[in-house]
Parts: C-alpha cells; structure tokens; sequence
C-alpha cells in the first residue's frame, strides 16, 4: 500500500534500508574510484558516514516526529563524516535534515523540499563543486523531484522521480568529468548515493523489510568525550596536584516541557562552563549537549547546565582515587569502555599542530618538526571528523593548526571548526612532503594569518612523489595499466607505468626533475626490504649527484616509496 | 694629543695583520680542549684539525676581570689616558660583565675604562671593533668613538650558517633556535643575532644551497642590492665556502671594503666547523 505520508518509524526504517543498501555495495562503489591504486575507499567512508548517521537515529528508535529523528541523523552525520564523498552525503543528509526537522510527518511535497535543501547546503559546504560527482547528481534528482512534487501522488511517487533522474545523471557523469570517461567508470560517489536512495525507496515501498538491528548502542556521542580525553598520553602526576578532582560527564536534553528553560547558547554556555574546571568538551546539537568537565564541585557545574533542560547519562569519578588505583597496579576500568583513566595536565598553548599521517616512521618526523598530534590514517583510511575532534582532547591551544596530508582528508578537516573551542586552520595538504614543507614554514612567533600563508607558500614549493602499484587494469590519460603495475604518481597524477619498481622511480624522479632539485628526501613504505632500500640509494644518488639526498624509514603502508623534491 | 686604546677580545674574530695596524689589543677566552686551557695560542687550523679527534666537545670560558685588569693597567702603562674596551655580547659571554667589574677596579688607580656591550660576535663585533680603532688613530675623542660604535652596531647585519645545530645546542648559546634542535629532518636555518646580542633563527630550509640563496634574499630586504656596503666574511676551516659568498656579494653590492676571517676557536666551539657567517654594514654614501 502506498503511503501518503511518512511517518518517524518509517522514515528510520528508509534510512536504515538506505544504510543497508549502501553497506552491501562497499566494494563494488570502492572499485569505481577512477585511480586504480589500492586506496579505492569512496564506498567506505560514505558507508561509515551514514552508519554513523542511522546509529544516531536507533538511539532515538522510540521518537515519535520525523524531526527527532532528522536531528539526531544531523548529528550522528555530523560526527561520522569521512572522506570527501562522505563529508558531501553528510551534508546532504544534514540539509534535508534541517528542513523536516520541526515536522510530525512528511509529505510528497515536503520530501522533495528537503531533497532541494540538502542540495543546497552540500553545494554551499564546498568550496569548489566540481559537475559529474555525486554533487550534480544529488542536483539533477532533487531538481527532478522539485519539478513534479505539485503534482506527485505519494511520496514513493516523489522518490520513484528522483531515483530515475539520479541513474541517468550517474550515467551521465562521464561526459561532465573526462578523468571518468578515460577510466571508463562513472562517479563512485554517485553511484553510492544511488545505493542510498534505492534502500530508502524500497523501505518506502514496503519491498523491503529492514533487517533487525539492535538499537541500543547509544555510546557513540557518549564516547566521543570519554575516550578520546582519557586515550591520553600517561603522564606521572601528583594526585595531591589535580586541581579539580571529578572527571564529570553528562548530557543536557535541550527541550523540556516539565519546566522553562533558557534558550542554550554553545558558545556562552561553553564560556560559562569553564568557570567550574578544565578539559572542557561540549559536543552540541538542536537536541541534546554533551559535556565533559573536570570539575571540583561537579554539583554546581550540574546545576548550571539544568538551566538548560534536563541531564541523562550522568558519569562522575573521583580521579584522585582512580589515580591512586593505576598507580597502586590495579587495573581501573571506565565504567563505558576499557581505557585506563590517567588524567593529565594539558599545557595550554598559543598554536597546536595536528597532522594526518600513515606510518610510524613519518608520524615521528612528524612529532619531530612540532607536530602536538599525529592522527592515524591518511590513504588507507580517512579520519572521520569526529576522530580529528577526539585528537583535539590531547592538546590546548587557542589556534590550531591541521594538515590532513591527503586530498580525501581536507574537507572532512574543515568541518572540525565549527565542533570545537580553538580556532582551526586546515593548511590543504594533499600529501606527506606538503604536510613537512607546511611545517618547516611554521613559525610560533607569528601571526595566525601569517602563518597561514607561509604555510601555504611553503607547500606550493614541494614536489611530491609517490611510487605503489596498480589493483586493477584500467587506462589513465591513454595509458594501459595492467594490476600489479608500479606507478608512479607525481602530485596526484599518475605518470609513469612500469613493470619493474626501480625504472619507475628513476623514471618519476626524471619528472620530478630531481636532476635540478637541492633537497629530495625519501621515505621507504613498510613492504620494501632492506636489500632494496639499499639498492635504490646507490642508484638513485649517483643517477642525480647534484642534490642532497635523505632517507627515512617510513613504514607507511601501500606506498613504497614518498618522495618530496624540492 | 693621546688616543684612544682600544681593546677587545679574542671572539672578535680580527686578523692578525689588521690588528697590528690598528694596534687593537685582544684579551682571550679560553677554550677548553681535552683537559687543558687554550688562550689566542691555539691557532683555528690546528683548533679545527683537533676538534676532529677530541673525544668531548670543547668548553670556553670568559676572561676573567683579573686579565681585564691587567691589560688594562699595561695600556696606561703604554700612556693612554682613555681605553675603550669592546666586547662579545651580554647574552653569550659574562666576558662583558668582567670587564665591568674591571673597570671599577682600576677606576681607584686613575684609570678611565669606557666599557661597550657589542651585542654580536665574531667579525660583527670586530667590524665594530676595526671602526673604532679607525677613528681612535684618525684622533676622535672617546665620546666621538663611542657615537660611532653605536652606529655601526644599530646597522650591522649578520648571517650565518651552521652545518649543523649540534654545536649551538651543546653550548647553550642557541637561544630561540631552540625550538628547531631534534628534527628528525635536515634542517638548514639561518641563523641572525638580535638587537639584544642573541642568536634567533630568521628562517629555516631544506638543503645547503636553498639556505645560501635564502640567506641572501633575507640580507637583500635588510640591504638593497648595489648599496654601498663593507663587509667581512667569516668561515670555520671552510675557505672555499667563504670565499663563495665573498663573490656573491660582490656580485649583489658594491664593496668598499672586505675582510675574509677565520672564525676562532672561541666562537668555533659554539657554532661548529664549517659555518659561515656575512656581515654587512651598509656605507651612506
């Protein structure tokens, strides 16, 4: 039967079939991304984006508007977002979240309207839309679906337009976007949205039945605070030092009709909380806020923040006494997870630096030239915003500096500042030599905005080079690539193909006109030998006397060699 | 009529020959080298050709104000009636601060010491020292000779390179180049001493050459190109790299006046062999 309107079950039910959809199709959405090196993870992050998403929603499986759930999907997206494909679906989802988010139920009409409006605030979330991605996709059907919601019967009808309109605009991509039509695949991104809306349009349609899930994993939001402030560095203290001696954790639910509350302000509610102690976090949506303080009187902070609404999921420690059991040897258990609670005192600083990196070896290069964070991840896998947030709980500083090292890294970063107290500058670095040449031009004595641009400057001034090896065949700019290829990759372009790893490093290093450079510096990846490091060195160096050459162990994973020529 | 004497120390880095013809008189610090003391004996090559070998890094220390007084009784001896005593800066070396002491304790016999904080080191503060040992032989007064000294030290400019920063940092005198010591990275900073007499990285570069052609951009937006200028170069045990940068200012500025130094034990121990440093005073014309 067809339903005239779409009510909270069965939207959480459409979003779940969505996620669901989506979820099977991983691999097959990660194989479209038009380079053919072995970091194909479009599917994956919009995959985890969205699951975060729904996770958010099934902690609100009870709600009975369509717009509690909008805002919890807002949040849990928000939290997730990984990747560019992901961070955009993330935006899409947000915007058509916000413009259900005071409804009881939706409509034909009302559904298309939010599928225009999550178009809108992923075009404005972007600093460059670039035509043929999942952006003019997610465009082309919502403009189709906006063209005939005034006379739609149903919504199934609405969301039957915009899936149809969303396949030929997929089918379509390769026209707009060439570097697809040579590789012969249509937008990865795309084609997961498709998987999306198809999931959702069965569940509307009652084809499908969603596969029961437990719903009760609301540690997400909860864990955000907790695990990533007591994931910190173990540093000995003093229990007789710690200033302000309960770790306090609760959630304020924003709205309630029992009593009048003031309206909640993030950013004077984040100002008001710090007078009751330190290592402040507040996540914050239109629902529900979440804080973490430690706090000598937890009481007061408490009774400040009932202002507000109500409290749930309150935690409170004694730290002092929790230290006392590390230190004593026992093994002392947070309540929501299995980390150890060590506080520490993080020293307040004018500039912190996080950097995204793969690999032990750059991540203490990294560590080396000042960065306070190394984030895990970079081409395998792409931090979720919510992961660059849990690294911002290690340090204090009133600016912060971000260099995501990775192209796919970049958007995710930016979406940090609006989460978070300090002043976040994401420097767009696309690879591991940008990301060192960004720091060498740091400098702590300047100004933010100077540093920003010498940052920059200092990056543009790097050449980059990657050498890995083909998964699949595929043809780039008229060159066959067959799997198991090396590749050599200058500044995101692939440049040279090879069978043999030594011709196409001498070979991308001629591009990179090392012949002229003073400085190239080397870091071998995890799966090349000693024996080849060795013999790579001899070669390359008598092959381009002239520079100064430097070699690091890396152990980066899937690239095995970076070269940075400069 | 009396002159001036002027004296200073051995971080000024002057050559031998110009320190005769300016009778310029030059108290040591010591260097101290596998358990014994050096004083102006030990000659930089040999310094260098040791430092290769020792088995700890040299220490220096600064002279003491019984040294100070010494000489300076011994310049009264000589006749000078004023004696103008010129040293390392304030921020390196307590060698300012002995001379002080010195001062006073001569004062009693009759002895007038103008003591000057240079706030530089090596060839910038024998540059300054070379100018006013100039003015004291032309006869200028001693007020006259303080005028110029502080207008050569409020426009000198001073570079250096280091090969690497292991030397400043084992001596304690890398002031705010702290913060680039423990680099996994090759780092190249270049390295400049404030006004205050203290040494601070102005910028930091991948590779040699990078940092050569860095450094001279950086002396080009103190000094525009083809200014009139003299300067005075300076290298440990590293000629060739010296005279390099001599042809390239030669090439930038219209030299009046060079010097080619040899940086000293004193001031090899702190920065390391194979630094370089150019310092420049641009001449009004």
């Amino acid at each position: 039967m067809t339903q005239q309107q779409i009510n909270a079950t069965l939207f959480l039910n459409m979003m779940q079939a969505g996620a669901q959809n989506l979820n099977r199709r991983v691999e097959e959405v990660n194989a479209l991304n038009v380079f053919p090196v072995p970091d194909g993870d479009t599917g994956t992050n919009m995959n985890l984006t969205l699951s975060s998403g729904v996770a958010e929603m099934e902690k609100h499986a009870t709600a009975n508007t369509v717009g509690e759930l909008a805002g919890a999907l807002s949040k849990g997206l928000l939290m997730g977002a990984r990747g560019n494909s992901g961070v955009i679906l993330s935006q899409l989802f947000r915007g058509f979240a916000k413009a259900i988010d005071h409804k009881e139920e939706i409509n034909a009409i009302q559904l298309a309207d939010a599928f225009q409006r999550g178009v809108e605030t992923a075009y404005k979330a972007v600093i460059k839309p670039v035509e043929g991605t999942i952006l003019t996709v997610a465009r082309e059907a919502a403009e189709a679906g906006m063209r005939r919601s005034w006379y739609a019967e149903s919504p199934a009808a609405i969301l039957e337009i915009i899936l149809n309109e969303a396949r030929r605009s997929l089918a379509r991509t390769p026209e707009l976007l060439p570097v697809l039509k040579q590789a012969g695949v249509v937008d990865a991104g795309g084609q997961g949205l498709i998987y999306v809306y198809e999931g959702m349009f069965q569940a509307l349609t009652g084809e499908i039945k969603i596969d029961e899930k437990p719903t009760n994993k609301q540690e997400e939001m909860d864990s955000l605070a907790s695990k990533a402030h007591h994931a910190n560095a173990q540093s000995k203290i003093d229990p007789a030092q710690i200033e302000y001696g309960y770790c306090t954790e609760f959630m304020i639910q924003l709205h309630t009709d029992r009593r009048p509350t003031e309206k909640f302000e993030e950013t004077a509610f984040r100002q008001a909380m710090t007078q009751f102690g330190d290592s402040l976090l507040v996540v914050a949506d239109d629902e529900l806020v979440k804080v973490h303080i430690h706090a000598e009187y937890p009481g007061d902070a408490m009774n400040y923040a009932m202002k507000y609404g109500d409290l749930t999921r309150i935690k409170i420690e004694n730290m002092r006494e929790q230290y006392a059991n590390v230190t004593e040897g026992h093994d002392y258990t947070l309540s929501a997870g299995t980390e150890k609670e060590v506080p520490a005192e993080i020293e307040h600083k004018r500039y912190a630096l996080i950097a995204v990196a793969a690999g032990t070896g750059i991540a203490e290069v990294f560590r080396s030239m000042g960065v306070d964070v190394v984030i895990e991840g970079g081409q395998t896998m792409n931090p979720s915003t919510e992961d660059i947030v849990k690294a911002m709980e290690q340090i204090s500083a009133d600016h912060v500096f971000i260099l995501p090292n990775n192209k796919n890294i970049i958007l995710t970063a930016e979406q940090v500042d609006e989460l978070v107290e300090p002043t976040v500058t994401v420097i767009p670095t696309k690879t591991i030599p940008q990301g060192l040449a960004a720091l060498l031009s740091f400098n702590s004595e300047q100004e933010p905005e100077e540093n920003k641009k010498q940052m920059i400057a200092g990056y543009q001034a790097v050449r980059s080079g990657e050498c890995t090896y083909a998964v699949r065949d595929s043809n780039i700019g008229g060159i066959d690539i067959e799997a198991g290829d090396f590749l050599g990759i200058q500044d995101g372009k692939i440049e040279v193909v090879g069978k043999e790893m030594l011709d196409t490093v001498r070979e991308l290093l001629r591009k990179m006109n090392a012949d002229e450079a003073d400085v190239v510096t080397v870091f071998y990846g995890k799966d090349v030998t000693k024996a080849q490091v060795e013999e790579f060195q001899s070669k390359l160096e008598a092959e381009f006397p002239e520079a100064e050459w430097e070699w690091h162990d890396g152990g980066q994973p899937l690239y095995y060699f970076l070269f940075s020529v400069e | 009529m009396s002159k001036v004497k002027v004296i200073t120390d051995s971080s000024a880095d002057i050559p031998e020959q110009l320190q005769k013809e300016l009778e310029i008189s030059v108290i040591p610090l010591k260097v101290h080298m596998d358990g014994k003391s050096y004083g102006v004996e030990l000659q930089a090559e040999d310094f260098y050709q040791r430092l290769k070998q020792a088995s700890q890094l040299p220490t220096t220390s600064q002279s003491s104000p019984h040294e100070l007084c010494e000489e300076y009784r011994e310049a009264a001896r000589m006749g000078a009636k004023q004696i103008f005593s010129i040293h390392i800066s304030s921020m390196m070396s307590g060698t300012y601060q002995s001379a002080l002491i010195a001062k006073d304790m001569v004062k009693e016999e009759g002895i007038e010491v103008t003591v000057f904080d240079s706030k530089s080191v090596s060839y910038g503060l024998g540059m300054l020292v070379v100018a006013v040992a100039r003015a004291a032989q032309e006869g200028k007064s001693i007020e006259e000779c303080q005028k110029i000294a502080e207008k050569v030290r409020d426009h000198t400019e001073l570079f250096f390179l280091v090969d690497t920063l292991e030397y400043l940092q084992k001596g304690g005198r890398i002031g705010k180049a702290s913060a680039l010591f423990g680099s996994l990275l090759n780092i190249k900073p270049i390295l400049s001493i404030s006004r205050e007499g203290e040494v601070f990285p102005i910028d930091k570069v991948r590779g040699k050459n990078k940092a050569i052609g860095r450094l001279f951009e950086l002396m080009q937006q103190k000094v525009p190109s083809g200014s009139p200028v003299s300067v005075g170069i300076m290298h440990a045990d590293n000629l060739i790299e010296g005279e390099k940068l001599l042809k390239k200012v030669e090439e930038l500025y219209d030299v009046r006046e060079k010097v080619i130094t040899t940086v000293g034990p004193v001031v090899g121990t702190h920065a390391g062999p194979k630094t370089v440093a150019i310092v420049l005073i641009p001449l009004k014309d």
